[in-house]
């Protein structure tokens, strides 16, 4: 079984992933340290079904996971309240007929750039993410992070699927904007 | 007639197979006529390929560490 010794090996070792990992989803920097910590204490709580010789760092990563899902679906509201009332969004990039009222520019975002630009691309996304809901923010981490499908993120998530196109739509148009004001046109 | 903001939801559900024929076809046709639409839709090409890769910088402090290090100790005392 996992020692003592081991936990506290893994926390010098493993720690600085896990937090790389989890703050570029929940943004909150104070958030994302105490489900790092929290990760490590349940791997001591589950100590006995860690097997030997497995990846510990994928086993803690599926842990801090589970952690994450916890974490959206608390700060979820409750499914009677209609969601994202009070988001405006729409009717700041759109006139009263669906059309552009701030429309993209033609400045493009390069996917081809060194280590240097693509943090500062993820450092202008996670300022961009605060501007999200809660709710906007896990659709698009569940979506564009963890690579899952509409049906997985309403299922596992418990959120209708007009609520998730409300969702992801809303968050794309938002991150999108951000990302145009504050790094292209920087 | 599908308008900018119908068509940048639509993109969204295009690439999920959730579009009818009819409203690909809608889509496929605003975005040839729309080059705002067209920009937004290519951004987000980009954007994605950007999530894919993204670099792995941050760490915590040692202090951080220090504190996860006494939380799991105290947790291993409580046992």
């Amino acid at each position: 079984m996992l020692s003592e010794a081991d936990l506290r090996s893994w926390v010098e070792e493993y720690s600085d992933p896990l937090y790389s990992y989890i703050i570029k989803r929940v943004g909150d920097d104070a958030l994302a340290k105490d489900l790092v910590q929290e990760t490590f204490i349940a791997a001591y709580k589950n100590r006995d079904k860690f097997r030997e010789n497995s990846n510990a760092l994928a086993w803690l990563y599926t842990i801090i996971k589970h952690k994450m899902i916890d974490h959206f679906r608390a700060k979820k509201r409750k499914p009677t309240d209609s969601l994202d009332d009070h988001d405006n969004i729409d009717a700041v990039l759109f006139d009263g007929k669906g059309n552009w009222t701030q429309a993209p520019s033609s400045a493009f975002f390069s996917s081809d750039m060194d280590e240097a630009e693509r943090t500062e691309f993820w450092a202008f996304l996670q300022l961009c993410q605060n501007d999200l809901s809660e709710q906007q923010k896990m659709a698009f981490v569940f979506k564009y992070m963890e690579g899952w499908s509409s049906n997985r993120i309403c299922k596992e998530l418990d959120i209708s699927s007009s609520n998730y196109w409300v969702l992801i739509h809303r968050a794309k148009l938002k991150l999108r904007q951000c990302l145009e004001n504050n790094w292209l046109n920087e | 007639m599908m308008n900018c903001k119908e068509a940048t939801r639509a993109i969204e559900q295009a690439k999920e197979h959730r579009l009818s024929w009819l409203k690909r076809l809608e889509l496929r046709f605003h975005l040839l006529m729309c080059k705002p639409c067209l920009r937004f839709y290519k951004h987000w090409n980009d954007i994605e390929r950007l999530l894919l890769n993204p670099p792995s910088s941050e760490s915590l402090s040692e202090e951080d560490k220090r504190s996860i290090l006494i939380e799991l100790d105290r947790e291993i005392q409580k046992s």
